[in-house]
């Protein structure tokens, strides 16, 4: 899994490239740990994103609290399959897709 | 060299007048304690007398309510008349009234007591409900649900817990639901906690900042941090033990991380918080590199043998519902955690309308009937909807299941339950209960109705017999399939290598006809399909358990999922299913 960060004063865009599975969900976390300091825009990119597991799906959802409290969080570019995952599991009620 | 000095003794006097708080409060929980248990003695002596002397009290203290007046309270004398003119009633009996209590403040409805608390249900089958309590039924339920728990944890080990703290899994919402009426409306677990509160900081190892979190926190780690640096907590309680083992999880993945904090005195950047909880926090943690250490070893140790009486050397008891969709979480938590030598105390049989039964020892599954708490009544399992097979107390037998129907003194009058009991036993002359299922959590694609427990059941034994951890499991209908068939969903850990999903299938199935003989005769005789096991992602419960209180539910009322009851669980736990097993055809 490979991240690709970006950063203005206050909106995080965060590429994600590959699998968000077991292994790579706590690199995500300790990726968002990083970068949510300040934050008040998360938008992550799922264009590149191949799969999302439930350790995954638990790291988005993280990510969501914590941007309900500081801002607002937005997915983007999200490609079929992702967004049939999202759907059946009903993260598609709780997460703002563009 | 003064001024550290002084500061130490400062620090000692504050630690004796902590300890000497602790004590003074749980001595006084125990003596109330006492008094519940000396109570519920008595009354266990001559159940039925105190059952009816209740009903009287009832109907006489609300015989000038709307609803009293309208059902003749007054000139009812005895159970015979009560249940010749009083009819069985559901929530849609209550509905009107309660509307009208709830959204208008009217008073004397149907209970002569001003309602101050409404308990929100769960919704488990379906949308939330209003559930009138009294004060007098709250101060009941928090005596006979966690008080009585520590005369119970006396009579087993002794008085030694009263020097320390308690590890409670639970969270309470800061902020208390409000009705139109004033009248506070939050589930009945959170309103007692909520009447503990000002006990809590010195008998918890938790604070109140932890108990009662505001906003977005991560309190299975604050939980869990104060209690490991408490190195003399005296027990683990909760509500249910999907809690504690969900507890106990998070401190096996994250022990690094929480003993790293431990030994600084800091709490982690990555752990969720408002910042001013995190200052306030960090401003009373202190560095404790020692116990540090010492969690560390004992972590280093592994998992492979029950970790927490290590953890917590003085842990006298364990406490929460264990019972009915509880059966799996306790198993794994006793053989994963607890271990066999830990006194657990499992609760008695509670819900929004109010407390049944209560445990009258450690270690012991069933509890009992409480007499002078509420009136009851017992409808046969084989009675259908016949009403004049209703029995009272002392006419149920030993082996036999009823569903519960319910008098309290709340405001609700021979309340069908929908809780199937069993009766086990006997405590003093009162009977003993097991929660059996709920009436209308039950499976059923041709006729062969298997109930929430059987389903527990089939699915426990096979985990047992093949040696693998079951984290949970749920169940759906599949109607759709042809033959009709049930669909198992089952998280599991610690899979022998010699075990395939073809023979835990198969052997699913065998105990699956063990336990409902109607349905292995269907399958047999193949009218249904054979059942079709799908294997979840890893903690896809616990994905599952966030998603609903993401979605605003209430964290302590986030029941197993064991029948997939709508759409969105069975959109989830298809979702979730990594690899699939079943007979092909």
């Amino acid at each position: 899994m490979e991240f690709e960060t970006m950063s203005n004063a206050t909106t995080t865009t965060l590429k994600l490239i590959g699998r968000l599975d077991t292994t790579s969900a706590p690199e995500l976390e300790a990726e968002l740990d990083k970068c949510l300091n300040g934050t008040t825009e998360l938008i992550m990119d799922f264009e590149n994103l191949k799969y999302i597991s439930s350790a995954g799906l638990r790291v988005v959802l993280k990510a969501q609290k914590i941007m309900n409290t500081q801002g607002s969080m937005k997915l983007i570019h999200v490609n079929d399959s992702i967004m049939e995952v999202l759907d059946i599991t009903g993260f598609v009620d709780i997460l703002t897709i563009e | 060299m003064i001024l550290r000095l002084n500061n130490y003794l400062k620090g000692v006097n504050w630690i004796m007048e902590k300890n000497d708080s602790t004590r003074k409060i749980n001595l006084e929980l125990l003596e109330l304690g006492r008094k519940t248990i000396a109570n519920l003695e008595a009354v266990c002596e001559e159940p039925m007398k105190h059952n009816e002397a209740l009903l009287m009290q009832i109907l006489e203290h609300n015989k000038d309510t709307e609803y009293g007046k309208k059902m003749g309270f007054a000139d009812i004398h005895s159970v015979e008349e009560y249940q010749r003119k009083m009819p069985i009633t559901t929530y849609d009996d209550y509905a009107e009234y309660i509307l009208r209590m709830t959204e208008n403040g009217e008073q004397n409805l149907i209970c002569a007591d001003e309602i101050h608390h409404y308990n929100k249900t769960s919704g488990t089958m379906g949308t939330p409900k209003r559930i009138p309590m009294t004060d007098r039924a709250l101060e009941h339920f928090q005596r006979y649900s966690l008080i009585s728990q520590f005369a119970l944890a006396e009579k087993e080990c002794g008085m030694d817990f009263v020097n320390g703290r308690h590890f409670t899994v639970a969270e309470i919402p800061d902020i208390e639901g409000c009705l139109p009426c004033g009248a506070s409306y939050s589930a009945v677990s959170q309103k007692v906690g909520r009447m503990q509160r000002s006990l809590m900081p010195d008998i918890l190892t938790a604070p109140n900042d932890v108990m009662f979190p505001v906003g977005e926190m991560n309190t299975r780690y604050l939980r869990a941090r104060y209690a490991l640096m408490e190195r003399d907590t005296v027990s683990i309680r909760g509500s249910f033990f999907s809690f504690l083992l969900d507890q106990l999880r998070y401190i096996e993945s994250d022990w690094e991380l929480l003993c790293n904090d431990i030994e600084t005195g800091t709490i982690d950047a990555s752990i969720t918080m408002p910042a001013e909880v995190r200052q306030k926090l960090e401003r009373e943690l202190q560095p404790m590199p020692e116990r540090a250490k010492e969690l560390r070893e004992i972590f280093r140790g592994g998992f492979e043998t029950p970790i927490v009486k290590k953890l917590w050397p003085k842990l006298t008891f364990v406490s929460a519902i264990a019972t009915g969709a509880f059966v799996p979480s306790f198993n794994m938590t006793r053989e994963r955690y607890l271990g066999n030598d830990i006194p657990v105390i499992k609760l008695g049989i509670v819900a929004s309308e109010g407390i049944f039964t209560t445990v009258y020892a450690a270690n012991q599954d069933d509890g009992v009937v409480i007499p002078d708490e509420n009136f009851y009544e017992f409808l046969p399992l084989d009675a259908g909807d016949d009403f004049s097979k209703i029995l009272t107390l002392d006419q149920v037998e030993i082996g036999k299941e009823y569903e519960l129907i319910l008098t309290n003194t709340s405001g609700l009058y021979r309340y069908r339950m929908k809780d199937v009991m069993r009766v086990v036993g006997k405590y003093k002359n009162a009977p003993t209960m097991l929660f059996s299922y709920r009436r209308d959590q039950t499976i059923s694609i041709m006729g062969e109705k298997t109930t929430e427990k059987a389903l527990t059941a089939a699915i426990q034994k096979t985990a047992d017999e093949l040696g693998f951890t079951l984290v949970d499991f749920s169940v759906y209908a599949d109607v759709e399939a042809s033959p009709m068939r049930y669909q198992y969903f089952v998280e599991i850990e610690n899979l022998p290598a010699n075990v395939s999903p073809k023979i835990i299938r198969a052997t699913l199935d065998e105990y699956l006809a063990e336990v409902n003989p109607s349905m292995g005769e269907k399958i047999r005789a193949k009218i249904c399909g054979g059942t079709r096991l799908n294997f979840l992602e890893p903690e896809a419960y616990r994905l599952y358990r966030d998603m609903m209180t993401a979605r605003g539910a209430a964290a302590i009322q986030i029941k197993p999922v064991h029948i997939i009851a709508n759409e969105r669980q069975r959109k989830f736990f298809f979702g979730m299913t990594e690899y699939s097993c079943e007979i092909m055809r």
